[in-house]
Formats: C-alpha cells, structure tokens, sequence
C-alpha cells in the first residue's frame, strides 16, 4: 500500500511538474505578484480536496483500528494545514500590496520582496500536499 | 490522446475501488483525488498565464482569491475532523 501511495504521488509531482508557469508571463513586479497569489490559489484549491479526502481516509481507517494508516492520513492533513496557516495570510498581504503598488504606496522592491515570500511560501504548501 | 487515455485509467481505476482492499482503495481514493486536483491546479495556472498576458485590471486582481475564505475554512474542517481521532 505504502508502495501504491508513493506511485501515486509521483504522479501528482509529474502532473504538477508539467503544469503552466505563470512566472514566466510576468515582466512587471505586479505581474511577478500577481503570477505568486495565482499559484498560491491553485495550490490552496488542490490542497482542499486532497486534505477533504485524506480527512475521509484517516476516518475510515480509525473506525477499521488501522490506527498506524489514520495516524498517517492525520500527520498529512495536519502537515497541509499548517503550511495553509502560514502561506494564506501572506497571500492576502501580496494581494493587498498589488494594489497598493498600483496606487503607487508601495515600490517595486517591496512588491517583489513580498511576492518572494509568497512563492517560498506556496513552495512549501505544495510539499506538504505531495508528500502524502 | 493523453487525456483519452488518462480518463479511461481513471474510469478503470474507479470500477476497481470496490475490489480492492479498503486501505488500498482508500490509497487510489486518495490517488485520484490528487489527479483531479492537478488538473484543476493546470487550469487555474493557465488562467493566470492568460491574465498576465492581456495584463490583469484591478477588477481581476480583486477577483484572484476569491475562494480563499471558503478554503481556508474547509482546511480548518479538514483538521478538526482529524483531531478528535483517538
């Protein structure tokens, strides 16, 4: 089983690892932000239903008293939610900072220096959903 | 043809679920769900990329996100769910 899940997560890295790159359609550093909330976004769509059924999955196992595959359904949504914890806030701080470099509040620097907060952050909620 | 191929691997994935043992189905439950959400992840990449090309208004920027409050609280439900397990 162990060996089925692994498989599987290489193929959620394969899958992820051929998807679009919105960094390099940005040349502004609000395209840059931009490009880092919308990635942030998409790892946070497919951290909910993967976090939702592994939540199912630990459920299932504890009622079954496979204790050993609940606790490692739990470790993963807990893992999941504590990198959600970290990166949503920041995302919401680059979202506002988009706007406050296009109000001219916030320079470019500043702007970049927060998208690259966002992206270390999304990079780790990304890890922690592939390493079920 | 790709996807032809990966949407009958997923349809045969499925029709196996009750055959399996329930913590290997629960693995391929699991499996599937990280493949649909990859997929969905590349769309939402795309539309980014489109977003970025044609140069995004403050409307689209205001708009990026907006699922955030109700993922965030299906997150959090995902991990209470979790933690009253013994």
């Amino acid at each position: 089983m162990k060996r089925f899940t692994s498989l599987m997560s290489c193929l959620a890295v394969m899958l992820s690892a051929c998807a679009v790159n919105p960094f390099d359609h940005a040349t502004t550093p609000d395209g840059y932000a931009i490009a880092a909330v919308g990635s942030y976004d998409a790892a946070e769509s497919a951290a909910v239903k993967a976090v939702n059924q592994a939540a199912e999955n630990a459920e299932e196992a504890s009622a079954q008293g496979a204790k050993d595959e609940a606790d490692a359904y739990k470790a993963f949504v807990l893992a999941v939610s504590n990198a959600q914890r970290i990166a949503g806030p920041i995302a919401e701080a680059t979202k506002q900072a988009i706007k406050d470099y296009r109000a001219g509040i916030v320079s470019g620097d500043a702007l970049t220096a927060q998208a690259d907060a966002l992206k270390s952050a999304t990079d780790d909620l990304k890890s922690a959903t592939e390493k079920q | 043809m790709f996807e032809m191929w990966k949407m009958f691997g997923l349809s045969l994935a499925r029709a196996a679920l009750p055959l399996l043992p329930a913590a290997a189905a629960r693995a391929v439950k699991l499996g599937l769900v990280f493949i649909d959400a990859g997929t969905q992840a590349r769309a939402e990449l795309q539309a980014v990329c489109d977003m970025l090309d044609r140069g995004a208004t403050d409307a689209e920027v205001d708009a990026l996100m907006s699922q955030h409050g109700v993922n965030t609280d299906a997150i959090e439900a995902a991990r209470a769910r979790v933690e009253v397990l013994p």
